[in-house]
Parts: C-alpha cells; structure tokens; sequence
C-alpha cells in the first residue's frame, strides 16, 4: 500500500502507479535467488552448443572450434560460473543475515501485526544460498569430464 | 504457537462472511443452463472440467489401451492383436498419458484449488482459463477421432522422424498426431499462464513469497516448465508438419535436413514433461502430508529450493534419451552429469518428508495412505532413473523393458499416487461429503499392490533382454512368467483398485458423510472456507500472517490496522463488478484493485477458430484457414473489447486516497503487463527453437548454403532492418506523449510506427518471396524461409496491434490514466523487431560468417 494514498496513481499515470519493474527490492530478491540455477543452464547450454558445433559440425567458419578448443571452452567457461554460483552464494548470504537481522523485502513486518512468525524473512536469500551452492557443485559436476574427453 | 490442532474435524479461525456474501457470490457465478456452460469461466466450474477431461482421457487411453496390451504380452506368441494394432495401442497409451491426462489433471488443480489456497476472489485471467479447457477438450478430441477414420497415430508417443515422416507414415494418422496434441499443447501454454500470474500477483494480502503454500510453489514451477518445454514442441510439431504436408526438408538427411533434430526438438520437451508431471504431485504430498502427520513441514525453504533445482536441472537432461545415437563422449557427460545430479533435489525433498513423518503423529487416512506409497514406489524409480542415467548401463538397458518398469515406478508412485491423495484429501472441499475411508483403502491397496506386481517383473524381464514395443515373443526365452505375472497384476489389481475409486467418487456424492469446513485440520486456507465454497471464495479477503494461517492465527482478518480496514472495504464495494485484489509479488502488499473478465462465449469461438486451422491442415483443405484465423482475430478483439468502465476517474481516486491502494475498473494494468511479459517469453523461446534448428541444421551441413544456392544479398534486408529498428523508439515517442497529454503528438507517434513497420515488412518480404530458392529445395531453403515467415508473422502481430491502438487513439480511448494498453503494444513491438534483428540477422548474415 501507498504511504502516500493516492498520490503516485495521479503524479505518474496508471501504468506508472502500479508496474512493478519499478519494485527493485523485489527483483533484486529474485536475482539473489535464482542467480545460481541461471548461471547453471546458462552454463550446461553454452559448453552443449560449443561443444556440439567443435566437435559435431564442419565447414567454413567452423574450424575455429576444432579440438582442443571444445574442451578448453567448457573448462574455461566452468571456472567462471563456478566463481558466479559462489559470488550470488556470497550475496545471498549477506542478504539473508541482513533479513534475519533487520528485516527483508519478502518480510511484510509492518503486515504481520503482534504474531510471533518464526517463517519471517530471509526465506528467499536462504533458498538462494543453497540454489548457488548447489549450482556450483553441478556447474563442476558438468564441467569437470573436459579433463578427460577432448571432444 | 501451536503445533497444530488435535482434532480431525473443525479446526482453525472462522472466516467472516458479512451481508454482501450473497451478492458477490451471484455476482461471480456463471449464467445458468446451456448457455452459461459454454460462456462460464468461473474457476471452480473451469477446473472441475479439466479434472474430469484428465481422468476421461485415463479411461480411454491409460486404462483400456494397457489392459489391452498386457492381455497381448501374457503368454508368448499370442495373437490377441497383431504388430499393428500393438503399434497404435502403445503410441495412443504413451501419447494420451503424457499429453492428455495428467496435465489436464494437474492444471485443473490449479485452476480449481488456487484461489482458494492463496486467499484470492478468481484466476487473473478467468476467459484465458476457459479458453484452456476448450483447446485441451477439443485437441484431445481430434486427436482421438483419428480412431473414426481408422488412423491411429503409430509411431510412439515420441513419433521420431523418419518413421513419422512424409515417406513412412505416407496417410493422415501421423497428422492427427501432430495436430491434435498441437491443438492441447496451445491449450497448456494458456493454463500454464494463468497459473504463474495467478500465483506470483494474486494472493492474500500478507502471503509473502516465504508464506505461500508449497502447493503454490509447486505449481509456479510447473507452469515456467510448460512455458518452457512445450513451445519447442510446439516448433517441432511445426516442423514435422511442415516436412509432412508442404514437402520441406527439416527431418530428411538426403536434402539437408536431420532425423536427430527432431529427438532434440522432441526431447527438449520430452524430459522436463516427466518433472512438469512430478513438480506439481510433490507439492501435492508436501500439502497433504504436514496436515496428516499433524507436523509442520520440515525443511519448507529446502523444499523450495529443491522444487526450482529440478525446474532448471530437467532441461539440461534430454539428451539422455539419446545415449545410443552417437553423441560425442563429452556431451554425453554433460547429460549424464545433468542426470544423476537431479537426484539430489528430489532426495532433499524426501528427507523433509521422512523427517516430517519421524516427527509427526500419523492419521491414517485415505490421502496419507497414498502418500506412503509414493514415498515407497516412487523411491524405487528414482534409484532405477539414476542407474539408467550411467551411460553403460543405459546402453545395456536402453529400450528394454527395464525403462518400462522404470518409468511405470515413477510416474504411477511419483504422479498418479499423489494425484489419488490430493484428490481423496480436496473432494470434501468441493463435494461437501467426504470420501468413503473403507473404499478407500480398498482402493489404495489394490493399487499398491498391483502396481508393485505388475511393473516390478518388468525390471526383471528387461534385464533378460525382452525389448520394449514388441507386440509378441517366442516362447522358451523364459520371458513369459514375469509377462503373466505382469499381466495378473494389472487385470486382478489395477482395473478393480480404478474401478472402485470411480465407484467410491460415486458413491460418496450421492451418500458420502458431510465434510463440515476443515474435516483434516489443514493448516492452508482452503478450509477456512465452506464446503462446497462459494463463487467468488472470499467475501474478506483473509490476512495471512503466518505459513501455516489456520493453525497460527486465532483470526483470518486481523493485522495492519489500515489493511485490516481495506479488506473491510474490499468486503462491502464494490458490489457492481467482478473485484479482485492483485499484490506486490515479494512482499504482497495490495497494489491494485480491477475488474476480472466476466462470461463470455469468445474464448470458446476462439477455440474453436485455433481447432478449425488445425483440422483445415489436417483435411488439407487449407483454404479454410482463412477463415479460422479471421474467426481467431474476431474472437480475439471480441475478447478483448473495451468496455466502460464501470466506475469513473473520480470514483476510483476516491478509493485510492481512503485505502491507498490503484483501482482500476477497466481492466488491470499489472496483469496485462505480466500476461503481455509472458507472451512476448512465450515467442522469444519459440523464437530460440527454431534458431537453435538453424544452427543445427547448419552443422549438419559442411556447405552452408548448399551448392547452387548463392549467399543473400545484404541491401534490401538492411534497409527493412533499419527502417524496423527506427520504429522501436518511435512507438516509444508516442507513450511518452499520451503520458504528457498530447493526444495528437501520441496519434502521429503511432501512426508513424505502423508505416515504419510496414515499410519494413514490405521490403523485407518482396525479397523472401522472390528468392531463387524455395521451402522445399534444401533444409536450408526450409529453415531460411520458415524462420522469416516467423518473424514476419509476430511483426504482422505487431502490427496489427498498432493498427488497433491507432483506431482507439483516434476514437479518444486513451488518457493519462488510461493507456496500459498502449504500453503493452510498445512492449510487444520492441520484442518484435528484436526478434525480427535477430533473426534476419542470422539468415543473412550466417552464410558469411560460417
């Protein structure tokens, strides 16, 4: 609800009032939680695609991703998702200590009147946490066979 | 706080239901007889109708076709039914069970139990839901009439090319095939939707994302995966018929194309549709079991976890379908590894629930008894999945019937069990009577038993070596005791365990014992209202303050002081249109009140149109698609209509400044803009499959165009690519000038996009059609005009939105306040002509580069 009722519907128009890509905390908490498993299909699709073209496809233009290059690729693109998963695990957890500290977007405190609700807050940034650890062990669990096939 | 109540029956806060009950209640209700059948859109009635469409489809072909086949398989060299009636009896088995039941089941679900689990007056879009049930009915209709014509579909449920293409399966039944489940598929998208919107915008004030339902969870993530997973195969259906009734070449290697496309495409789909089904039943059982175990959820924020991590991990899984193919050994891990680590979110899942019943005190009734058996039958396909998912084994295992056994195990104990609990567990809700408990364990018993008899064998007979898909065997192979053995299990177990549910669902309707509000102790919602509830659910909407309301909260309307005054409000105004309350999605605050669509007949005559292209297609008589896309575009602009608000300017401010939260009685602006964001996702994944399929095709291809097919001159495509790039930020202009109250600076903004757009069109497509080569010559002429005629057809969307909003520009429509609309337009034109850079980009640029 509005703090100021009424006033954002007539200073900016409806579409404007009520859209919530202007919610940033919101979108922020969805980025911290699904952060990892993005960076994970992010990831298993770029070394499928890279992989598929290095070492299923042939012609013109197409030579620059003979092998090692396949490998090298999926090795070089785990390293950097593996060190994404943790940095939102980072992030994650500081948002979380923050909520259970202080309160958080998915909080509502102001809503929750005088019950004592031990589900307050920080439920996303945990559920975030986990999402990037366990993206990061599957990023390597992926990736890690390129040590051993070339193609 | 309490840990739950005691009793089975009548616990939790009472809901408030003041004088204004009646008439919001009519107000949601359809119109009566016939013709409120056909224009209803209320969600009870629109979720009951799927519920019954998935088990009518059961019957028909989950339940006679496999009798059919395990009376076939009993004894060696049987000739019950000969190869080809086997053939249909399989594909029709696999096809209705994966396309026509238990998504059906599980979206009827949603529509049924949502707004009353999330504390809301309706689904956000009520005429998309109806129009839902009717493309699912009518899809599976046609596909099932193949059975008139004596052309069952043949090829498998998973229809792979070339069997299913023009040269194997020269007549129609692989066209009812591809165009029925076409018909359904669109059908799911819609649902899949409503769903998402209805859950992330339309719930109790109070209901923060870390107190909403895992039902509600479950759901969410059902519905991203069916966006996801059936719009490549809806490209894919595209495809094949494309190959099949207009002579391209997608699916055959000697002209280009490629027969493993079609198992990517297919498969791309095919995988995550096991976890779409699974998804949804687990959230099924982490309902129930809390409720019945009188324990709250162990590991809530776990299990939520776990939910998205098999939402993102299943579409990393498909190719293991494909070991035996000849993928690289690298990609092959990749699968693998994709595989065996799905396992661990779905083991996270079963410790919550095991330490759940390790904390709780079990109510042995009915739902919980399924929910034991998932457990059990569930964990057994599971750990046979994992081994499947080691590529050695696979190739042992690989089309045996140990894969059959296997996936029986999981999707009969990891759906079909939580679908029986959940319905054993809701029926009181909107029955009002209960479930008869003697029957029931009845019918558990005799399908838990006779699932274990009838699949198990199977695991045994497959490791033997008995492939799957064979209509008979010789006799001394030492196969026909494990197929005997199956088929006692199905025919003495299986067929009397579903026949006495029905019985049960009868009886218990005319004669079952009433159910009262709360006959479990649930801790959600649902039973705070009566049984059965009323129309519009919630007259106060309730303030939810903890996960669990009806166990924590001694009042379901108390809280914030100046939102406990809204909902009050919300009771008594307004009571001359269809009112319902959308919320922030983190913190679910109230954002806005609107109008929900009232009954109308234009979903069903848009149904109707999308089904008349089809079978047009289908008939080949293809001048009727004319008129089935003018019937569609009728229905659409029917649909959507503008209507006078039903409240003015002044009206609406008034209530703003008392509550704090926007009215919008036009219609709303949050969940146009989020059905207009997943429409834009839904073409954007569309739009990916079939660049995927370009490359694809191109790697299949060393010569890229092939020899005698010269590269695309670059001048005219980009001269469209830059007159379409100016009109983006030119529909842009014109926002910026409605929202600054220049009527005619916001007309000549529209008016010079449309020319833009059309300019470019016009360019663009003289070219296409004057090429030197056609759809048919080569895969690459398939794909290079297939992917243009995409585009062209989403920027001809586009532009006939512009078209619309220039008409109702003219005709004053929009205001400052007013113009969402238009916002939505720009938004789907900026997607169009990214799409449209994107992809003629390829197409012409792609010859060069590689």
């Amino acid at each position: 609800m509005s703090d100021q009722a009424g006033a954002r519907t007539g200073a900016e128009g409806t579409p404007v009032a009520v859209d919530v890509s202007r919610d940033r905390p919101a979108r922020m908490a969805w980025v911290a939680f699904l952060g990892g498993p993005v960076t994970w299909i992010a990831h298993f699709m770029l070394v499928y695609l890279v992989v598929e073209a290095g070492c299923s496809g042939d012609g013109r233009g197409l030579e620059a991703l003979d092998p090692p290059v396949p490998a090298t690729v999926t090795l070089a693109a785990t390293a950097v998702a593996a060190l994404v998963c943790l940095a939102v695990a980072g992030w994650s957890y500081r948002r979380w200590r923050a909520a259970i500290e202080g309160g958080a977007a998915d909080d509502a405190t102001d809503l929750s009147g005088p019950l004592p609700d031990r589900d307050r807050g920080g439920t996303m940034d945990f559920a975030g946490i986990l999402l990037a650890l366990f993206s990061f062990v599957a990023v390597l669990f992926v990736g890690l066979p390129a040590f051993v096939f070339e193609c | 706080m309490s840990a739950g109540p005691e009793p089975l029956q009548g616990a939790g806060p009472a809901v408030e239901e003041p004088l204004t009950h009646d008439e919001l209640n009519a107000l949601f209700a359809d119109p009566p007889g016939l013709w409120g059948q056909l224009t209803g859109v209320q969600n009870d009635k629109l979720g009951t109708r799927l519920l019954l469409t998935g088990f009518f489809f059961l019957l028909l072909g989950g339940s006679v076709d496999s009798v059919v086949m395990r009376l076939q398989l009993a004894i060696a060299e049987n000739n019950l039914v000969g190869a080809e009636t086997y053939n249909e009896l399989f594909t029709n088995h696999g096809t209705v069970v994966m396309f026509l039941v238990i998504l059906p089941i599980f979206e009827g679900f949603a529509i049924l139990l949502l707004p009353l689990i999330l504390g809301t007056r309706e689904m956000p879009f009520p005429r998309l839901g109806a129009f839902s049930y009717w493309t699912v009915l009518f899809g599976g209709l046609l596909y099932y009439s193949s059975t008139l014509f004596q052309l069952v579909p043949d090829a498998g449920w998973f229809a792979y090319t070339p069997l299913s293409g023009p040269v194997y399966s020269p007549d129609l039944a692989l066209d009812f095939w591809v165009l029925g489940l076409g018909v359904a598929e669109v059908g799911a998208i819609a649902a899949a939707i409503e769903i998402i919107i209805g859950v992330l915008k339309m719930r109790a004030p109070g209901m923060t994302l870390s107190r909403l339902p895992i039902l509600a969870w479950a759901l969410l993530v059902f519905s991203f995966m069916i966006v996801f997973a059936f719009t490549p195969l809806i490209i894919g259906s595209l495809l094949l018929e494309l190959d099949r009734g207009f002579g391209t070449q997608f699916f055959n290697p000697v002209q280009g194309g490629s027969s493993l496309l079609w198992q990517h495409l297919f498969w791309i789909f095919g995988h995550p549709e096991v976890y779409i089904q699974f998804v949804p039943a687990s959230g099924v059982v982490s309902m129930i079991l809390p409720v019945l175990m009188r324990k709250r959820l162990v590991g809530y924020t776990w299990l939520v976890g776990a939910l998205v991590a098999i939402g993102f991990l299943s579409f990393g899984l498909w190719a293991h379908h494909m070991f035996a193919v000849g993928l690289p050994p690298l990609v092959l891990s990749f699968f693998a590894a994709a595989s065996m680590l799905i396992a661990v979110p779905a083991g996270v899942q079963f410790v919550g629930w095991l330490a759940t019943i390790w904390a709780g005190r079990a109510q042995w009734k009915t739902p919980l008894l399924f929910v034991v058996g998932f457990l059990v039958i569930f964990v057994i396909g599971g750990i046979t999945g994992v081994m499947v998912a080691a590529v050695p084994f696979d190739l042992q295992a690989h089309d045996s019937y140990f894969v059959v056994g296997h996936f029986h195990y999981v999707l009969i104990g990891g759906v079909a069990f939580p679908i029986f609990a959940g319905v054993y567990y809701w029926f009181p809700k909107f029955a009002g009577k209960m479930l008869d408990e003697r029957l029931g364990r009845w019918n558990f018993w005799l399908l838990f038993l006779g699932v274990n008899v009838t699949f198990f064998p199977m695991h045994i007979v497959g490791l033997m070596g008995m492939p799957r898909r064979v209509y008979t065997y010789s006799d001394g192979l030492g196969w026909g005791v494990y197929n005997m053995i199956s088929t006692i299990g199905v025919v003495s177990m299986i067929v009397p365990g579903i026949a006495v549910f029905i019985w049960n669902v009868v009886r218990s309707l005319r004669r079952g014992e009433p159910a009262g509000n709360n006959p479990w102790g649930g801790d959600t919602l649902e039973w705070a209202t009566t049984s059965p509830p009323a129309e519009h659910g919630w007259t106060v909407l309730p303030i939810v303050r903890s996960r669990h309301p009806m166990w924590d909260q001694d009042e379901l309307h108390k809280g914030d002081e100046r939102l406990e005054r809204f909902v009050r409000a919300f009771g008594q105004w307004p009571l001359r249109w269809r009112a319902a309350v959308i919320v922030g999605t983190a913190d679910a605050r109230p954002q806005e009140v609107f109008r929900v669509a009232h009954p109308s007949i234009w979903p069903l005559v848009a149904a109707c149109g999308v089904v008349l292209i089809f079978i047009a297609e289908l008939i080949k008589l293809r001048w009727i698609i004319v008129i089935a896309v003018a019937t569609v575009v009728v229905a659409l602009i029917g649909w959507n209509w503008p209507e006078e608000p039903p409240m003015t300017v002044e009206e609406e401010d008034a209530f703003e400044r008392e509550h704090g939260v926007a009215v919008n009685a036009g219609g709303s602006v949050v969940v146009a803009t989020w059905g207009m964001g997943l429409a834009i996702l839904f073409a954007g994944i569309a739009f990916s499959a079939l660049l995927l399929s370009y490359f694809y095709l191109r790697l299949e291809n060393p010569v890229w165009p092939p020899p005698g097919i010269d590269e695309p001159g670059l001048a005219r495509a980009t001269l469209a690519a830059v007159l379409l790039a100016i009109s983006g930020p030119t529909v842009y202009a014109a926002l910026r000038r409605v929202r600054a109250g220049d009527q005619i600076g916001f007309i000549i903004g529209l008016v010079a996009a449309l020319a833009l757009g059309l300019s470019a069109f016009v360019i663009q497509f003289r070219e296409v059609l004057t090429l030197a080569f056609g759809a048919t010559t080569h895969a690459y002429g398939s794909i290079f005009h297939t992917l243009a005629w995409f585009v062209g057809v989403m920027t001809a969307g586009g532009m006939a939105m512009l078209a619309m909003s220039t008409f109702w520009a003219v005709r004053g429509q929009y205001t400052v306040r007013r113009h969402a609309t238009v916002a939505n337009v720009a938004r789907f034109w900026t997607a169009a002509v990214v799409v449209w850079l994107a992809g003629f980009g390829t197409l012409y640029l792609g010859p060069y580069l590689t």
